[in-house]
């Protein structure tokens, strides 16, 4: 059997994918390994385990492709703040760094675990990357659409570009557009991450969440004066942010002297102080001109090519809230953005283009879950810490009946999911119609904030019943890929999981074969139709890899039943 | 790992930044001990390096939490953000690899027993330096202007703090115990007083290289001076233009190049 492998790395979230033949069979993030989120140094764990797994060598890897260009990537950021080298001095200082810590030294560090012959040792174009990661889930889709894809990327920066649109024809792939840094409405978004206080590559989520309690009351000043979209260019006005100087800051001293000071961390416990109304009105106009900036690009390129087949790829792309208004275009036939969008993912896409550049044609189609890609430590004491709870075959119906008491359960199951939601496998799970319980889960085991709803998980079948969708995206909520409007009597009865505004970033359940679906056809039976679905993990901390992640997550958040591998287990 | 922490600062900045620096020391520690207990293959070592885990885990909860406190009425500060990424940066860990596959058992033992000793004479000295101290002054500084309902609180939160801070300081003297007994039992007197001498300095050093901003600013601001210098001239060329429109190319030649 021959393997393509595709890695990203020293940006956010390392991560490795492999190709067996024509398929996809694993892809591991390398913060699975080293319990660090967001771990972004090269993957060698990883990479190591993939390599014990399906003994790798040069024999049987045909190539080995890193997500984008090292050189290209370091010379466009270097020559931009060579041209202003002493007020750009710290990214100046910064980048002259990554010459012997970054990309360049991808071959060298594949190497010292796999030795591959050099010719072997592959780079695809950052956005390509992204790019083929999205077309890799269309055998989820109900439309068709046409054989023309129409592709956007957007994300902070990669490869010094900002935001591509690309056309895919078979297995052809041309860029129609191209926006270069310091242009990024990505790093416009992180720059009020920054602002308001959360971690630029974790907090956009937060700030998404925040803006549904806000007004934007700023939009027409944003778009005025700091960013638009003007003769088919997006215009970045620079004397607001400080990212194309300082890699520490984002926002500049004017940002800061409009906007007020940051705000302090008691700010955002009290939903209804004047502070709090302050974050979220910026948040809200930071957010009303992210999606008015997308729609219009959107339109544009639709405009000017035709193809109403619409995929969407880059760290922005994990904003669900504008990717549902993008799906909700009158034009657009069919709407896809993959579980993975941001960097993670891209490893993904990196091993397509290889596939490519090997066989002259693109791998179409993954898996969402990639089997037994979990690593059990080296002794086995899992019985000293669970014990079994019901000898009986009947742990499902067993659970069912917890969770409708109002129990949280943890579910550790068969494969993990490609990305940053949990589809099931690695969930944590409980009654959505118990408000209470539902908030104990969400503010004081996992430490969410207040103003962020957890996520619903229902069957397909019943889908309609309570949220308003549309064929053209529906597969995207297989993932929660995208937010979709409750319907009044949710919003009723199922408060803790719609958000503010009405939306709700839902999960559908379709394959029969997930634990996910089995519960919930039992839950269905007792009278419950939506259960609450988050990731299993405590803060800030990445999704649990294997039971020792399990347990130490478990005493931490105090919970006590396990459902692992389809039996019910109690912590000791 | 634990690094070398100076205690003696004493302004709110470096009050802060030691509340910060202990949370990464102590989350390191945390992911160094639960690495542990996935690869070791004895399951007594493994049960102990979770349990240890668990507590650095819990350290880590406690200084955040008074980090929060410490910094609570205070605007956010990017300086003070605690980011797990940061433990590679900072030196806490490294980034090539986790110390339970680089050294032998008996180096591991030793290893922690150096720092676990670090961490509590580091701890110590707070707890007489009186940090605690003043952060139970600010709250009483804030108690006087707000509310008594508020005052009350806080107190509460005060006290707290205190007796966790002994819990936090007994399972350290507990580590170090545990720790230092096991190295003792498994090394020869000499070898056992030159890995702790050889950890320390490595504490030392690492903590020289890594935290000195003065050492790597002088470095890096060399080096930056003397690429600035050589691409200086290019400067004009330096302006790239990208066309907007390609096809992408998948060809072997092309993809084989980092440019």
């Amino acid at each position: 059997m021959k393997y393509i492998i595709g890695v990203s790395a020293f940006y956010y979230e390392s991560s490795v994918s492999l190709i067996e033949g024509d398929k996809f069979v694993e892809f591991l993030k390398e913060e699975s390994f080293t319990r660090i989120k967001g771990t972004n140094v090269f993957p060698k764990l990883s990479l190591q385990f993939l390599k014990e797994k399906y003994n790798l060598t040069d024999n049987n890897v045909v190539a080995c492709v890193f997500y984008e260009k090292p050189f290209l990537s370091w010379s466009r950021l270097t020559f931009f703040s060579m041209q202003k080298p002493f007020k750009r001095w710290k990214i100046n200082s910064s980048q002259f760094k990554k010459i012997w810590a970054g990309g360049f030294l991808f071959s060298y560090f594949v190497k010292q675990i796999i030795p591959l012959k050099t010719n072997k040792i592959l780079y695809s174009p950052h956005h390509v990357s992204h790019a083929l990661t999205s077309t890799l889930y269309d055998n989820y889709k109900k439309t068709n659409g046409s054989d023309s894809k129409l592709i956007f990327v957007v994300d902070g920066v990669g490869d010094g570009e900002t935001f591509s649109i690309f056309k895919m024809n078979k297995s052809n792939l041309s860029r129609i557009y191209v926006d270069l840094f310091p242009n990024s409405i990505g790093l416009f978004y992180s720059t009020v991450t920054d602002y308001l206080g959360f971690n630029i590559n974790e907090g956009e989520f937060k700030v998404m969440g925040l803006s549904a309690y806000g007004k934007p009351v700023h939009k027409d000043f944003i778009l005025e004066n700091i960013i638009n979209w003007k003769n088919n260019k997006i215009d970045i006005n620079l004397s607001w942010f400080d990212f194309d100087k300082n890699p520490e800051r984002s926002y500049s001293q004017k940002f800061l002297n409009y906007f007020g000071n940051t705000r302090s961390k008691s700010d955002l416990t009290n939903l209804l102080s004047v502070d709090f109304r302050k974050c979220a009105d910026i948040a809200s106009s930071f957010q009303f001109v992210l999606e008015y900036l997308l729609l219009e690009i959107t339109k544009w390129a639709i405009y000017k090519t035709g193809i109403k087949n619409i995929y969407f790829s880059g760290g922005v792309s994990q904003n669900s809230l504008a990717m549902s208004k993008i799906a909700n275009i009158n034009e657009i036939q069919s709407f896809t953005v993959p579980p993975s969008p941001g960097d993670a993912g891209a490893a993904l896409g990196a091993a397509n283009f290889g596939y490519h550049v090997i066989y002259k044609q693109f791998v179409n189609s993954t898996p969402l879950f990639f089997s037994n890609n979990f690593k059990f430590p080296k002794t086995n004491i899992f019985l000293d810490y669970f014990e079994s709870f019901d000898k009986l075959n009947n742990n499902i119906k067993k659970v069912a009946k917890l969770l409708l008491t109002g129990e949280i359960i943890c579910i550790f199951d068969s494969g993990s999911e490609t990305g940053p939601r949990s589809l099931g496998n690695r969930s944590l799970i409980c009654d959505a119609k118990q408000t209470s319980v539902v908030e104990t889960l969400n503010y004081k085991i996992k430490g969410r904030e207040s103003y962020r709803p957890l996520a619903p998980v229902i069957l397909k079948k019943h889908l309609k019943k309570y949220f308003n969708s549309d064929t053209k995206y529906e597969h995207n909520l297989l993932w929660m890929g995208l937010t979709v409007k409750a319907k009044k009597e949710t919003i009723l009865n199922f408060k803790s999981c719609v958000h503010i505004d009405g939306s709700s970033r839902v999960q559908v359940v379709l394959d029969q074969n997930l634990i996910l679906y089995q519960l919930l056809q039992e839950t269905t039976k007792l009278g419950n139709d939506i259960l609450i679905n988050t990731s299993f993990n405590f803060s800030d901390e990445p999704i649990v890899f294997d039971y020792m992640d399990c347990y130490v997550s478990m005493v931490k958040m105090q919970l006590k039943y396990l459902l692992y591998n389809e039996k019910l287990y109690l912590r000791k | 790992m634990f690094k070398n922490i100076d205690v003696r600062k004493s302004t709110h900045e470096q009050k802060t930044r030691t509340f910060l620096d202990f949370s990464y020391a102590e989350f390191s520690s945390a992911i160094e001990m639960l690495q542990a207990a996935k690869l070791t293959n004895n399951k007594n070592l493994s049960k102990g390096f979770i349990d240890h885990s668990l507590d650095e885990f819990k350290h880590t909860s406690f200084f955040l939490k008074s980090l929060d406190t410490f910094l609570a009425n205070e605007h956010y500060n990017n300086k003070y953000k605690f980011d797990t990424k940061f433990v590679y940066k900072l030196g806490f860990i490294n980034s090539n690899y986790f110390l339970f596959t680089r050294y032998t058992l008996e180096e591991f033992s030793m290893f922690i027993a150096v720092n676990e000793s670090q961490a509590l004479k580091l701890f110590t000295k707070i707890k007489k330096l009186n940090f605690i101290k003043d952060i139970k002054d600010q709250v009483f500084l804030d108690k006087i202007i707000s509310e008594e309902k508020e005052h009350l609180l806080l107190m509460k939160k005060s006290e707290n703090f205190i007796n966790e801070y002994n819990d936090l300081l007994k399972d350290e003297k507990k580590h170090v115990t545990l720790s230092t007994n096991f190295s003792k039992r498994n090394l020869t007197k000499f070898y056992y007083k030159f890995l702790n001498f050889k950890f320390l300095l490595i504490n030392k050093l690492r903590h020289l290289f890594s935290k000195n901003k003065k050492i790597n600013g002088l470095i890096n601001y060399i080096i930056s001076i003397i690429i600035i210098i050589l691409i200086y001239p290019l400067k004009r060329y330096l302006n790239e233009t990208e066309e907007t429109e390609k096809v992408i190319s998948f060809s072997n030649r092309k993809s084989k190049l980092m440019l």
